[in-house]
């Protein structure tokens, strides 16, 4: 052991002495110093190596938006697909891909079905969230889809937030109301625009459908008024047609 | 915080073109560079040449170092090693140890004790017959102080692989000193 010690310091003697042999001169230490400090001096000023500097973050960040970007297109297209109710985390997704599926679409008559489409869907949004506020407990809704979807919003009453106001509830409420009206004005306005290839008139279809539509789904009082504003826009349409 | 992390915050500040920062990575590896070019080249001018060179390659290039990433030291004992490779490539004359002994190198402590000084001259003779993997193993870790992490990147080999054969090295040294070399 003591040997072992012996041969240890002897190293460390030999180590300090091959260091201080191998010691650089003062000057020539002093002289690159100043000359790699003079270089930094100039990196410092030339904005082409601070932008290379920033480039890696800059690469960083694009991953990242590209990644946030197709995220939320793909959540938005699945709740879209989904058809998520209005208490779902996912709805305003859902309305923002509606809206890209209506701007990407070319065709009026098309877009007259996709009109369509989505005004039955916020025919159903009512209809669920009218019986989601009529049944405290838990209950199963099954939608009236056209389409024959059936859309089982488990304990929808649930997912709204037991604290929901009522105010929030009838704005809620208003506003699929005016959405709707929306989505069959434009459908209707299209259809005057357009003549159909089979010569049929579409805007008597529509208003006949939404009648029905409005009739079997909306029953309430408080959404009478969509109906009566139904009746009135289509008898306007009829009129003018004929 | 570690000394690597110390390095590689220093390393970010030089990106952004801290001036101490530079200084602060200058006083850390000028000295370590020095001793590894000198002692594989023998020749003060080329081991002077060479650290100039490393200083301005890692400024060059120090806007592509990734701090989150890679560790500042191994990158730049990285540098230095290729350096040196790409200066045997060009065939410059090497002079043996024995000779530099001879012919110049300062002898810091004039007063220092004449059987260290004989120690010293036979390990580096001893160092300068070895094969070249175990001869850069020797200039790196015993010469140039670069630590395991570091060699491990200049190498390829673990760390783990490293200390075996610095140990190794060790023993083989010793006991071809001792067989009197």
């Amino acid at each position: 052991m003591i040997q072992g010690f012996k041969d240890t310091i002897r190293q460390w003697h030999l180590k300090s002495r091959v260091h201080r042999a191998l010691q650089p001169e003062k000057e020539f230490l002093d002289s690159a110093r100043e000359s790699f400090l003079k270089s930094v001096r100039t990196m410092n000023g030339n904005s082409t190596a601070r932008m290379m500097a920033h480039a890696r973050y800059w690469r960083y960040a694009f991953v990242a938006l590209f990644v946030v970007v197709i995220g939320t297109g793909g959540l938005a297209a699945l709740a879209d697909n989904a058809d998520v109710p209005t208490d779902n985390v996912l709805y305003p997704l859902k309305r923002v891909s509606e809206q890209v599926r209506l701007d990407l679409t070319l065709s009026d008559e098309q877009k007259i079905k996709l009109h369509e489409d989505l005004a039955q869907r916020r025919l159903r949004e009512l209809e669920a969230l009218r019986a989601a506020a009529a049944s405290p407990a838990p209950t199963p809704v099954r939608t009236a889809a056209p389409t024959a979807t059936v859309l089982t919003v488990t304990a929808s009453a649930s997912r709204t937030p037991a604290a929901a106001s009522a105010s929030k509830r009838v704005q809620m409420i208003q506003q699929l109301n005016q959405d709707f009206r929306d989505e069959v004005d434009r459908a209707i306005e299209r259809a005057e625009r357009v003549r159909m290839p089979d010569g049929s008139d579409r805007k008597i279809e529509i208003c006949t459908r939404f009648n029905q539509a409005v009739q079997d789904h909306l029953t309430s009082p408080r959404d009478s008024s969509t109906g009566d504003w139904l009746k009135t826009r289509c008898l306007i349409q009829v009129k003018v047609s004929q | 915080m570690s000394e690597s992390a110390t390095i590689n915050a220093l390393a970010k500040r030089l990106q952004k073109g801290d001036e101490k920062a530079g200084a602060a990575i200058f006083d850390r590896f000028a000295t370590p560079f020095y001793r590894y070019f000198l002692s594989r080249t023998n020749q003060k001018e080329i081991a002077q040449d060479l650290v100039q060179e490393a200083f301005a390659k890692m400024l060059q290039n120090i806007a592509q170092f990734n701090a989150e990433i890679g560790n500042f030291s191994s990158w730049f004992w990285q540098i230095a090693r290729n350096l040196l490779i790409d200066s045997f490539r060009q065939k410059k004359p090497v002079q043996s140890l024995e000779v530099m002994q001879e012919t110049g190198f300062d002898v810091v402590d004039p007063n220092e004790q004449v059987q260290t000084n004989a120690e010293m001259q036979r390990v580096l003779a001893i160092a300068d017959e070895l094969p070249e993997e175990e001869r850069e193993l020797f200039h790196s870790y015993f010469i140039a102080d670069v630590s395991y992490a570091d060699l491990a990147v200049m190498t390829g080999k673990s760390e783990a692989n490293l200390r075996v054969m610095i140990h190794r090295l060790k023993k083989k040294i010793a006991k071809i000193y001792d067989s009197g070399f």
